[in-house]
């Protein structure tokens, strides 16, 4: 289970995008971060689902 | 006519495939400014299959079960000659593919006619084919309305009357959505069942293809063509094709079949759960039951969605972000920045519904719930209000809310039409089985239509 109810989701998202190798202006990156927090509301019921870790994380690669 | 009586018109040698193909031509030119389902018309090649029909007729050979059935296809498909657009303009300056896709020779192999491609939401990112490079869609049935998406030109092309058959997606309920606002049939077969080599992904975890059609029958043959083994897609099952247009008369004794409840009674507007009562009704429905972590399921879709939408334009996405579609571009964006951890906890509980459903499978062979909570919204439409909770919603996010949960785990879903089932609109009803079990739901959509529940007439305003 994954509880992102204390995530700064502004901070998150200025503090990652150099991670990936994105620059944003002052108003994308206010719409990004908007487009952020509902990912993580309508993601909400999936991160606070209780799976075990036992569970194989599909896709499984075949060679 | 539908399709297969076109094609046995046609192999009987009453009409030329030529003929139909001219016609469709004609017909799809003069319509196509009103509703704006094709991106590109390919005429001449067009002309050119429909003599090479009328050709092996003439030589006494059998040119397939398609022979001369106009059709066309999404533009994320392979189309030789012409641009796979998916959508963008980004795409569009890659230059005409060089091969069909392997579900447009499979077509064409069984004699159809490939007439061109069709819009949708860029990158099939969307529930509403409102494309903002490529003009939006507009529903045959309220030409204010939207289509439904991804595949919107798809539905709306088979509901205009322009083709009889045509190839979409699904991800996330892109069959299904449009299916259900332009009342025809759509078909998400199992995932893996079709390969989908040819196809611009969009989130590949979760990617199907499939057929829409105004028949069951017409949809049982435009799918058994489709099926077919190809090493070029390293997701397709190896498994045997289990083609369903024997069984199509075989009724629903044996079958056991229930109403999902719990996730798929909440959310929708009173029009669409009337109809899934009717089609459950009609199906002697008596048990309702549930998929408990259904919403579960839909959230992890939508962080898989999230995150490989965007992993698949990365480059883009650095390098020209305004080349994107306004409506997708901060999705996109915000995909891009999800936690590994978040997509392998979503991989997980993927699983975990999958068992989940796989036990309620095992008593029940077919479910029936809402395809979608709507019915067509007018083009533009931002929010939606749930009337369960009073709650405003995103309306785009919210058209998939019935058909996430079972694209999430793979189950092939029929969308069978209910038609005036909100006013003038129609709604479909998704018949959802166990994988692998594309038959049962077949069986189950002849069932409706001879019954008069579900059929996918002409939109009323382009009946020729």
């Amino acid at each position: 289970m994954i509880d992102t109810g204390d995530l700064d989701i502004p901070a998150y998202v200025a503090a990652s995008l150099p991670a990936v190798g994105l620059r944003l202006d002052a108003a994308r990156l206010t719409a990004v971060t908007a487009a952020f927090a509902l990912v993580a509301r309508v993601g909400a019921p999936a991160l606070l689902c209780d799976v075990s870790p036992a569970i194989e994380p599909a896709p499984v690669f075949a060679p | 006519m539908s399709a297969l009586e076109l094609a046995a018109r046609i192999r009987r040698r009453e009409i030329a495939a030529v003929e139909v193909t001219a016609a469709a031509i004609a017909r799809a030119e003069a319509v196509n400014p009103a509703v704006n389902a094709f991106t590109a018309i390919t005429a001449t090649r067009a002309r050119a299959e429909a003599a090479a029909v009328d050709a092996a007729l003439a030589r006494g050979e059998d040119p397939g079960a398609l022979a001369g059935v106009p059709f066309a296809a999404k533009n994320l498909f392979d189309i030789e000659g012409i641009a796979t657009l998916a959508g963008s303009i980004i795409e569009r300056r890659r230059g005409p593919a060089l091969r069909d896709a392997f579900c447009v020779r499979q077509w064409r192999a069984a004699g159809a006619v490939c007439l061109g491609a069709l819009n949708m939401d860029e990158y099939a990112y969307g529930f509403t084919t409102e494309n903002s490079h490529y003009g939006p869609t507009r529903n045959p049935h309220d030409l204010t309305r939207t289509a439904g998406g991804s595949s919107g030109g798809s539905g709306a092309a088979v509901a205009a009357g322009l083709v009889p058959i045509s190839l979409g997606t699904d991800t996330n309920g892109s069959i299904r959505v449009p299916a259900s606002l332009n009342g025809i049939f759509g078909l998400k077969p199992t995932y893996g069942r079709l390969s989908r080599a040819g196809s611009v992904l969009f989130v590949p975890s979760l990617d199907h293809i499939g057929p829409f059609a105004r028949t069951v029958a017409d949809l049982a043959a435009a799918y058994d063509a489709l099926l077919g083994d190809d090493p070029d897609d390293p997701v397709q099952a190896r498994r045997a094709g289990e083609p369903v247009s024997a069984g199509l008369a075989a009724g629903i004794g044996g079958l056991r079949v229930a109403r999902l409840g719990g996730h798929f009674r909440a959310h929708g507007q009173a029009p669409a759960q009337a109809a899934a009562d009717r089609v459950a009704a009609a199906l002697g429905v008596a048990e309702e039951v549930e998929l408990p972590d259904a919403p579960a399921a839909r959230a992890a879709a939508f962080l898989i969605t999230s995150a490989e939408g965007a992993q698949q334009h990365l480059d883009d996405l650095r390098a020209e972000p305004g080349a994107f579609e306004p409506l997708t571009i901060d999705r996109l964006l915000a995909g891009a920045l999800i936690p590994a951890q978040w997509v392998l906890h979503a991989q997980r509980v993927r699983s975990h519904c999958r068992a989940q459903a796989r036990a309620l499978l095992a008593s029940w062979d077919v479910l029936v719930a809402p395809a979608t909570p709507i019915a067509a919204s007018p083009l533009g439409q931002e929010t939606l209000v749930r009337p369960d909770t009073g709650e405003t919603v995103p309306l785009r996010a919210s058209l998939g809310i019935y058909t996430q949960p079972i694209s999430c785990i793979g189950l092939p879903v029929l969308s069978v039409p209910v038609q005036q089932a909100d006013g003038a609109l129609p709604i479909g009803v998704q018949l959802i089985a166990a994988p692998w079990q594309e038959a049962a739901l077949f069986r189950a959509a002849a069932v409706l239509e001879a019954a008069g529940i579900c059929a996918a007439p002409v939109a009323p305003a382009f009946v020729a």
